[in-house]
């Protein structure tokens, strides 16, 4: 699948170059913490919150999952310095890169567009730069990251890519804006 | 419309992205137990209107359970709480007593 794009008063590009392990582990545990670090680069990430780093980025799924995504150039040497790392723990990798897609928001309207299809608070004070959250785009199970404040990263089951992709270009259509902006 | 705390994520969850698991401190009686034990545990179920203690998932985000106290008449909700526990935590407890004095639910008060 090639990668798509919309144009609307929000932009929707697909982006097929990432590739997503899951990571469950004791994530209280420091020694997996500092394990984790070693191997990624990237700090384990607060509950609610996304860290990246060089490309790198670490996802809180819940207390007991990370997801772990990175463009696919690094793939082979982030699974390898991974499972390295994690040798001696009780921990499960796996690669779900083609279970995954992935979509990119970007416009200053991007939280309006969100607030449309997710049951979630987009408020700045209640989602932040930098928060991640595991929600509901209308019909299916997705997670939101909010990068910057222009842009986002969904991330969605591929299985239902087609439909989240008309969820998102139909919600970001030109003159459905519901906010006036100056 | 109800909105519940996750505890296991920490922020609001709107009831469709949950599931819900009926009432909350069962105490399961398997292989082994009297036959009247078993049909109680498998089919008796308070249905208070009023307070109520409840099982929920996260289903659509961390996919953790969690127990939550509400009023089944007013929706409103006295408070969330991990399910790593056989009763209500002591806060929750003491937010109910402040919002229902003299409250009672199964061998809780």
């Amino acid at each position: 699948m090639s990668d798509r794009e919309f144009q609307g008063y929000v932009n929707v590009t697909q982006d097929t170059g990432q590739t997503m392990f899951t990571l469950r582990a004791t994530l209280s545990s420091t020694k997996i913490k500092a394990a984790i670090k070693l191997a990624t680069g990237v700090a384990v990430p607060k509950r609610g919150s996304c860290h990246v780093v060089g490309g790198c980025a670490l996802a809180w799924m819940s207390p007991d999952e990370l997801l772990v995504m990175a463009p696919i150039a690094q793939a082979e040497k982030l699974r390898v310095s991974l499972d390295v790392a994690l040798s001696e723990e009780h921990v499960l990798l796996e690669d779900v890169s083609d279970a995954r897609a992935k979509f990119i928001l970007s416009g200053t309207n991007v939280r309006e567009v969100l607030a449309k299809l997710a049951p979630m608070d987009t408020h700045p004070e209640k989602f932040p730069v930098g928060s991640f959250n595991r929600t509901r785009f209308a019909q299916v199970a997705g997670a939101v990251f909010l990068e910057q404040d222009d842009l986002v990263s969904v991330i969605c089951f591929r299985s239902v890519q087609d439909y989240v992709y008309a969820l998102f270009c139909d919600a970001a259509t030109h003159g459905s804006e519901v906010l006036v902006r100056e | 419309m109800l909105i519940l705390n996750c505890p296991y994520c920490g922020c609001d969850k709107d009831e469709t992205e949950l599931a819900a698991g009926g009432e909350a401190h069962l105490k399961r009686f398997g292989p082994g137990s009297s036959d009247q034990d078993f049909e109680e545990y498998l089919f008796e179920r308070t249905n208070p209107k009023g307070l109520h203690f409840e099982r929920w998932r996260c289903a659509f985000g961390c996919g953790k359970w969690f127990h939550a106290a509400r009023c089944t008449a007013t929706l409103e909700v006295f408070g969330t709480y991990k399910a790593q526990t056989l009763e209500p935590p002591k806060v929750i407890k003491d937010v109910i007593t402040t919002k229902r004095p003299g409250w009672s639910w199964r061998n809780f008060s």
